[in-house]
């Protein structure tokens, strides 16, 4: 069937979702992508103006759709999968569009649209993006309607759409509360766009961006005790390679991690004493590593048949995923922290974190070798490097000077200002170069304390740290920046940079720089709980919640239950379809002013003379003129005619006035009749 | 050519299954005895779509993909009822005869009321006969619920009527809800007409076949007494003779004839036309039946298989055609 012009309003709006579309989705899609879409967009708009009257040639559209596709081929392999598959369903809405003639093409169109729809919700989850994409859905079922009912009065075709989405949406919940889970099928493409926080190389001045951002990172929700900000150390990636300048994950431990799933050889640390026990909802990272405080032991997501092994804690206590970190997820750890770390096998460990590179920063190998040859002991040569940190005049900030070569040379005797990246790193290799083994850790320190349990980090909680191995209680935590700025440890990022202002500068808009207004601050605190109560139940709504859920609702969970559960659920949207579907014998508007009158001659003919079934109406009036008492007459005399005028004449009032009348009426005989 | 016997089996089977399901009735109430419904094309891609957010949603443990997957398929189950719920209770309706002639069109009307449902109809529906491509449209949002569907035959004869087909996809396109209708059984196709002279016998004479020739009435081509019918206009005929009104409502030139006798009886013999080719006689008989229509003459009609007594007026003159139309057709 070929679209008319009577479908317009459904191109229309089918375009005008895709615009939206290509809007929200820009920072994940090619320019030039965006570009096609936008340009087909704009022929489909002159096409539709008269302005141009001619569909493109479907020759030349396919070949346009091959150089599309070719352009992407040779581009998209920097992209990555996923975001391939992303522009190239862009394209494919464009030049679909540009094609749209036929009912078929335009059920293409929608699909691929509710489909790259879909893909959105793997950049964004949060609740403003969940309802700009639901509004999304709702306007493309519109169009759908309209498509099927062109002449229908656009108001009643999105209250069509608006009741049937309303009855879904019970059944969807329903679906979504009861059907299992299933773990990941398989591995995932990730999305470099997509990628934030923390990534697995560190050179100083990397982390002044992140400092920037104030988006959120994780929520930890401790049940008990939470530990004191100088103890909110969140370990998430350990740097062990350093080649003068930047630090890398180490090669044989990515190695390990690759064959972890089929090697018998697995860790576990060896916990005791006391510990912390909290909750951790992290937000979508797109990345493998999660966050924990040392030492962690992994609670939730147990190892449990279905998702056996899906959260783990690697050999230099780093707490990974197996799948990369596309949605929000929860996960439950326990903080064993007076633990030590040294359950890992050592001879690996050292081997690794004493590795130096060749050449470079001459000026720190210099003095290293200076305090090696005045101290023997590993002890005495650690405290004398950390002695330069606290004697010289370091400087904390956000906005160092550049140091392209000789990094830690030009840091620790030029500048003397950087920020964690730049301490941590000068730090590590001046302990390795005293033959100390020592390490960088990147994660988060620090949090906001919402209430008595739940802390939130953000990006700008960003921090770099030094771990070094002195003795038989493993590795040990050092961090050079809270020797120069305390502050930032004790108090967090807002209090150390207070003076110099470059906190959050280049956000001007953020809620988070004015945090000392009450009432903004209430206000962000209010969104944070919602948001909260969306990532814990929408969002980080796994099989193990799935599972709690149920035994709330049931009790303990037998297979008979889960058996009438399910039948339950399925009774319920029979019930809910069978409520909106099934005939119900439709009330008439007349019925409720006939079943008045009614009422009325009944008591009329209790009260004063009973009517023959051949008098009508007006007769049997006539005949209670002389009978019956003025006022009481007067009454009967309206109720009947307004009656009389709804169903016999042919201009009615409007129901719900006549209704309202003759109602009134009613009471009032009632009264009379009864005196 | 085995599956094409399959095909025409499994047809045969389709049919006599509708026949039951569905008998012919002047008006039908669509309700979940006629109606059918099914996904459409959309409806699988739609599944389809369905299936690739589950994989998508599962794979990135994305509980959004997931609701959102979860919303269409539970859409597509509303739309399922909506999409039933749109057509049942509408009562489709076609009045009238279905006569025509070999070669018109035949115009069946189709009429269907909207307010005896329980929610009013929206949306656009298709009316077709069975499998025929020809489509005409019907919108439920506009006031016109009435529409004429258009079929051709090309023999005469008694034929099975084709079944009407309804269909709708609204609200979503994901389900189409269809039904095969059939008003009347039959319909009568009568013989083209075919223009000839008219061989007229008197009923007075028509016993003997010997006198045939001189027992064809004689008709006063002067004009005088009894108006008789008409004849189509040839060239050179008087003018005065022409019956403008009838041309002026467009039936052509036609000559008005007049007969001597009021009383008389004609008849139509199926000798007086066949030449051989007993198609061509019914035609000529058709076309004498029609003119001799036009007046108000008494007529009856001799086929070598039936006698149908003079008379006059509609039914008549239906049934004349109808006993052409029916006449066996030679191998």
């Amino acid at each position: 069937m070929y679209l008319k012009p009577k479908n317009n309003v459904a191109i229309v709006s089918i375009g005008l979702i895709f615009l939206l579309l290509i809007g929200v989705l820009l920072t994940h899609i090619q320019p030039w992508v965006a570009a096609v879409g936008t340009l087909a967009l704009a022929a489909r708009a002159l096409l539709f103006r008269g302005i141009q009257t001619h569909l493109p040639n479907r020759f030349w559209t396919n070949v346009l759709a091959l150089i599309c596709i070719a352009a992407l081929a040779l581009t998209g392999i920097e992209l990555g999968l996923l975001n391939a598959m992303l522009n190239l369903l862009v394209l494919a809405c464009a030049l679909k569009l540009l094609l749209l003639s036929t009912h078929r093409d335009f059920y293409h169109l929608t699909v691929s649209l509710l489909f790259l729809i879909g893909c959105g919700y793997i950049f964004k989850q949060d609740m403003l993006f969940a309802g700009i994409y639901s509004v999304f859905v709702l306007l493309v079922l519109f169009s759908l309607v309209n498509l099927h009912a062109p002449n229908l009065v656009q108001k009643q075709g999105f209250s069509t759409v608006v009741s049937l989405a309303t009855l879904s949406i019970p059944i969807a919940l329903i679906l979504f509360i009861t059907l299992p889970r299933l773990p990941a099928l398989w591995k995932v493409p990730i999305s470099s766009s997509a990628q934030t926080g923390l990534s697995d190389s560190l050179t100083p001045g990397d982390l002044s961006s992140l400092t920037q951002s104030d988006e959120r990172v994780f929520r930890a929700l401790f049940s008990g005790a939470v530990p004191p900000p100088e103890a909110r150390y969140w370990r998430a990636i350990v740097l062990e390679d350093f080649d003068g300048k930047t630090w890398q994950r180490a090669n044989f431990r990515k190695r390990v991690e690759r064959q972890r799933l089929v090697s018998p050889f697995q860790f576990s640390p060896a916990v005791e004493g006391p510990y912390y026990t909290y909750d951790v909802l992290a937000e979508p990272s797109h990345q493998h590593w999660l966050y924990s405080l040392d030492v962690p032991q992994v609670i939730a997501p147990s190892s449990s048949a279905g998702n056996a092994k899906q959260v783990w804690v690697s050999h230099a206590y780093q707490l990974l995923k197996q799948q990369p970190l596309v949605s929000d997820f929860l996960y439950t750890l326990r903080a064993y922290y007076a633990a030590p770390l040294n359950s890992a096998p050592r001879n690996i460990d050292f081997r690794l974190n004493t590795q130096l590179p060749e050449q470079g920063n001459p000026r720190t190998r210099d003095w290293v070798a200076s305090i090696n040859a005045q101290f023997a002991n590993k002890h005495a040569r650690f405290e004398a490097i950390l002695a330069h940190f606290t004697q010289s005049p370091f400087r904390y900030t956000l906005r160092p000077p550049l140091m392209p070569t000789n990094p830690v040379d030009a840091f620790l005797f030029d500048e003397q200002a950087g920020f964690c990246s730049h301490y941590a790193s000068a730090a590590a290799y001046a302990f390795r170069l005293a033959d100390i083994p020592a390490r960088v850790v990147t994660g988060y320190q620090g949090g906001e304390l919402r209430n008595e349990s739940q802390l939130s980090v953000y990006q700008y909680d960003a921090h770099a740290w030094v771990e070094v191995w002195l003795d038989d209680r493993g590795w040990q935590r050092v961090d050079p920046t809270a020797i120069v700025a305390p502050d930032r440890i004790t108090r967090g990022i807002i209090e150390a940079l207070s003076e110099e202002g470059s906190f959050l500068s280049e956000q001007p808009f953020s809620l988070r720089r004015y945090q000392h207004n009450d009432l903004l601050n209430y206000i962000r605190h209010v969104f944070d709980d919602i948001d909260l109560l969306w990532s814990k139940w929408v969002l980080g709504f796994n099989d193990e919640r799935q599972r709690s859920l149920l035994e709330r609702l049931l009790g303990s969970l037998s297979a008979q239950k889960i058996a009438l559960f399910t039948f339950g659920a399925f009774t319920l949207i029979a019930a809910i379809l069978g409520w909106y579907f099934l005939p119900r014998h439709k009330r008439k508007n007349d019925d409720d002013i006939q079943r008045t009158y009614m009422t009325a001659l009944a008591l009329m003919e209790n009260k004063f003379m009973p009517k023959a079934p051949h008098v009508t109406a007006n007769k049997y009036l006539a005949m209670l003129r002389d009978t019956c008492p003025k006022d009481t007459y007067e009454t009967f005399a309206s109720i009947t005619q307004i009656w009389h005028r709804q169903k016999y004449s042919g201009h009615p009032q409007p129901h719900t006035t006549a209704k309202h009348d003759i109602q009134r009426q009613l009471k009032a005989l009632r009264q009379q009749v009864k005196k | 050519m085995a599956t094409r016997q399959l095909t025409t089996r499994l047809q045969r089977i389709h049919h006599r299954w509708l026949e039951r399901r569905i008998p012919a009735s002047m008006q039908h109430q669509l309700n979940r005895h006629n109606l059918f419904i099914f996904p459409s094309g959309f409806g699988w891609l739609f599944i389809l779509l369905c299936i690739g957010l589950f994989l998508l949603g599962t794979n990135y443990q994305n509980n959004l993909m997931l609701l959102l997957c979860y919303f269409l398929l539970s859409f597509m189950l509303v739309s399922l009822f909506a999409t039933y719920r749109n057509l049942s209770g509408l009562i489709v309706s076609s009045e009238g005869e279905v006569t025509v002639y070999a070669g018109d069109a035949l115009h069946l009307p189709v009429t269907i009321d909207t307010k005896v449902q329980h929610a009013s109809a929206h949306g656009e529906i298709s009316l077709a006969f069975y499998r025929s491509e020809h489509k005409q449209g019907l919108d439920f949002d506009k006031p016109e619920n009435k529409t004429k569907l258009q079929l051709t035959f090309h023999e005469r004869g008694v034929h099975a009527m084709p079944r009407v087909t309804l269909k709708s996809v609204f609200p979503a396109g994901l389900f189409t809800c269809w039904t095969h209708l059939a008003f009347q059984e039959k319909c009568i196709v009568y013989p083209t007409p075919k223009v000839c002279r008219n061989l007229y016998r008197d009923a007075s004479h028509s016993q003997s076949d010997e006198n045939m020739a001189n027992s064809r009435v004689a008709i006063n081509k002067g004009g005088s007494d009894t108006f008789f019918g008409f004849t189509t206009h040839v060239a050179g005929m008087p003018m005065h003779r022409i019956a403008w009104k009838l041309f002026a409502k467009g039936r052509g030139l036609l000559d008005k004839q007049f007969v001597d006798h009021q009383d008389s009886e004609l008849w139509l013999h199926f000798q007086d036309y066949f030449t051989g080719d007993a198609e061509e006689a019914l035609q000529k008989l058709c076309y004498q039946v029609n003119q001799l229509n036009l007046g108000s003459v008494q007529f009856g009609l001799h086929l070598p298989n039936q006698r149908i007594q003079p008379a006059s007026g509609n039914a008549h003159v239906k049934a004349c055609l109808t006993a052409l139309a029916e006449y066996p057709r030679v191998p």
